[in-house]
């Protein structure tokens, strides 16, 4: 899913904090100013999960497991050699175990821990998850495994309100997942990132301070390589700012390239270069449930808040769908629901019509457990200027048509299946039964016109001609026009010889009626004057 | 920019249109009916037809109904919806008869509850220019809904129903029977919002002319 068409984000460098002095006697080099200067400042907003392994496997639990999760001490456990403790709950950090021991010593420390093996591909995936929820307070966004997510929110301070109250609301949003979530905006992404990692750091960052806060943040909570890390210690840094008086030559020489040109990254004066994150090109949600659904309309009733989920994403990467498969999972075996759109959509609420349509008629086999949501493709969706009078005035409006036509063929045949309706089209044959079809409605049927000087046809054509020999000969038909021959040979279907008349019944009704020529003169109604 | 005026909106009415009909007409293309429904068909609204036979000229008595999209809507076609029809269309005939036979969609149902929903949905969507139906036992509440729907999507609903029902209440705004009088058709009108019962007689021939 990763291997997604992909934009790049490049990171300009944030202003120059100081001009250095240059002194008068050096001759003057050209000038980095000028170009920042055009660019426009960015303000980088860093996600960190402390704990998304544990909302991982929290997640992917089932309902019983998470409630005795709930009440004991686990701990997600790496699925290396020595086994060590990736994280754990706060009940196990009660008992004294900590992230980094090994499991024997986790077990020692409290005997009735529960553990779980850590699974990185759910954890990829909830990552996933998370970049697309935030899709809706920037387009770009960049995500930084194992459990960070970067976003460029320049652009949308004004219209969330402020730094402040953004970071209020993204901690709002996605507080129920309980990941450990921490959040920092700084001038660029790097330094961001390690404030998001600081849990004692600030949240916030102006690029003027920039220095000053990142000359307080300790070098242990940057998740460098542990021997990076133990050899600065041994030099007696501990901080960023001891770090930024040492020479970066020496210091790229001592500790290596890597942590020195974060360091730059961090400070504004490199660039780095972040793959952004776009929406996937499928949709997939899980739901399992609570509790075991007998009726349909209290799974109705449940996939309300998915199918919000899905609006929510499809919004916000402005994106829409034409198919939707419900898998609706028993004890045994599953139940799937396919939906196909004439149209594009984005508005779930159409499709919430649709599916009760499907689930009215549906007649569950065995209770439901778990209910999964499939878009096999997420379009590009075609944005639209909407009036600003209320909804239904909008319905006269000439671009919606064709939509509407959609949107009720798909009802339609959500509830009487995908032949039920059909549209007339002409076709160029002789014999009246073979010179029309019906098929799905579509807007691509070729327009045929009859011949021109036909003589009158009846509107009601019936399905088989009804034999009326018998009639015709007591005298029911009073004939009122002249013979009209129509005769094919056999290119497609028997060969045809009759002659049509119009006639007139007793009762009233005008029909129109033919002889057949070719088998001993036989009578047949084959249409009435509608 | 779409300008939208008040009588688009269709939730919306005026006081004064309690006294006096406000609502728009098509004519039926045959002098003497429209004169009889004080201008043509009502449109929006829900029209009861009531007869026993078919082949009597009851279908090119809507041929009006069914043109008017020519003048109003051409960059739109809105579709007519037929709801279980006794017989097939006849597409070269509606051709004849100037209509475009991609636009009729004929959708088969059995249940009056099936045939109730189809007409609502259909014409509540205001994708249809007309939704034709034939039906047997509907109650009132569900003649109200669909009428409701009508109003709603701005079409005509068409019923057609035996001639036993003729004593029923009915919340539609047109009611007429039809009864063959060879070669001409005899129609009473029933109700008629606003107006007073009436007996017209038309020749169905005329619509034949017409048409070609």
């Amino acid at each position: 899913m990763a291997a997604v068409a992909q934009l790049t984000l490049f990171e300009v460098p944030a202003r120059a904090l100081r001009p250095a002095p240059v002194p008068p006697s050096l001759p003057p080099e050209p000038s980095p100013t000028t170009t920042p200067a055009r660019k426009r400042s960015q303000a980088w907003l860093a996600l960190h999960f402390a704990d998304l392994a544990l909302a991982a496997a929290f997640q992917s639990a089932s309902p019983e497991r998470r409630a005795l999760l709930e009440k004991s001490a686990w701990a997600v456990i790496d699925e290396d050699r020595l086994k060590h403790v990736a994280a754990c709950n706060e009940l196990a950090w009660k008992y004294g175990v900590r992230p980094g021991h090994r499991m024997n010593a986790a077990i020692a420390l409290c005997g009735s821990l529960v553990l779980i093996p850590r699974d990185p591909s759910t954890e990829a995936r909830l990552l996933e998850r998370i970049a697309t929820e935030c899709l809706k307070y920037t387009s770009a966004v960049s995500m930084q495994p194992p459990n960070e997510v970067l976003l460029e929110v320049r652009g949308s301070l004004r219209l969330f309100g402020g730094p402040a109250a953004l970071l209020d609301r993204i901690e709002a949003d996605l507080a129920a997942l309980d990941a450990g979530l921490r959040v920092a905006l700084a001038p660029t992404a790097r330094s961001a990132q390690w404030l998001a990692r600081t849990p004692t750091g600030p949240r916030m960052c102006l690029p003027r301070e920039l220095a000053n806060v990142l000359s307080s943040v300790p070098i242990a909570s940057l998740h460098w390589p542990l021997p990076v890390e133990l050899q600065l210690t041994r030099f007696g840094i501990t901080t960023i700012g001891d770090l930024m008086r040492l020479s970066r030559k020496d210091l790229a020489r001592r500790i290596g390239a890597g942590p020195v040109r974060e360091l730059q990254q961090a400070m504004g004066r490199t660039s780095w270069l972040h793959r952004g994150w776009s929406t996937p090109p499928s949709y997939h949600d899980r739901v399992l449930l609570d509790f075991e659904i007998e009726t349909t309309t209290l799974l109705e009733r449940m996939l309300e808040r998915p199918l919000a989920r899905l609006k929510r994403t499809l919004i916000g990467a402005a994106r829409s769908i034409d198919e939707l498969t419900l898998t609706l999972k028993h004890r045994e075996g599953a139940t799937t629901l396919a939906i196909r759109l004439q149209q594009a959509t984005a508005d779930t609420s159409h499709l919430a019509s649709l599916l009760h349509e499907h689930l009215d008629r549906l007649v569950l086999r065995a209770p439901v457990r778990e209910v999964e949501i499939d878009a096999p493709r997420l379009l590009v969706a075609q944005s639209r200027n909407h009036s600003l009078a209320m909804d239904p005035a909008t319905r006269s409006d000439a671009p919606n048509a064709s939509e509407l036509k959609a949107r009720l063929l798909d009802q339609l045949q959500s509830r009487f299946g995908v032949d039920a309706v059909r549209a007339l089209s002409l076709r160029a044959d002789h014999v009246p039964e073979r010179a029309q079809c019906s098929a799905a409605p579509s807007d691509s049927t070729p327009v045929l016109s009859p011949p021109a000087r036909l003589p009158r046809r009846p509107l009601w054509l019936l399905r088989e001609p009804r034999p009326a020999t018998h009639e015709y000969r007591q005298g029911a038909f009073q004939i009122e026009s002249s013979p009209e021959t129509i005769e094919a040979e056999g290119w497609n279907g028997p060969s045809v010889r009759r002659a049509y008349y119009c006639a007139r019944t007793r009762d009233g009704a005008e029909c129109w009626i033919y002889r057949d020529l070719s088998s001993r003169h036989q009578w047949f109604v084959h249409g009435l004057f509608g | 920019m779409n300008a939208v005026t008040l009588d688009d909106i269709p939730l919306l009415w005026r006081a004064e249109s309690l006294g006096s009909q406000q609502s728009h007409c098509v004519s039926s293309g045959y002098e003497a009916l429209d004169r009889a429904l004080g201008g043509g068909w009502p449109v929006p609204s829900l029209i009861e037809l009531l007869s026993d036979d078919q082949g009597i000229g009851e279908l090119r008595l809507l041929l009006g109904l069914l043109r008017q999209r020519h003048a109003s809507e051409a960059s739109c076609r809105r579709v007519v919806l037929w709801l279980a029809p006794p017989f097939e269309l006849h597409a070269i005939a509606l051709t004849q008869y100037g209509l475009i036979p991609n636009d009729h969609w004929i959708c088969s149902v059995s249940q009056p509850a099936d045939l109730q929903w189809a007409m609502t949905q259909a014409l509540r969507s205001g994708a249809c220019l007309a939704v034709i139906g034939w039906a047997r036992h509907l109650k009132p509440a569900a003649l109200r809904t669909v009428k409701l729907a009508a109003m709603t999507g701005r079409g005509v609903g068409v019923l057609f129903r035996p001639m036993s029902e003729a004593r029923a209440a009915s919340p539609a705004t047109l009611r007429i029977a039809l009864r063959s009088n060879a070669p001409s058709l005899d129609l009473s009108i029933l109700k008629m919002r606003g107006r007073r019962p009436c007996t017209v007689r038309i020749d169905p021939c005329d619509a034949d002319q017409a048409g070609q």
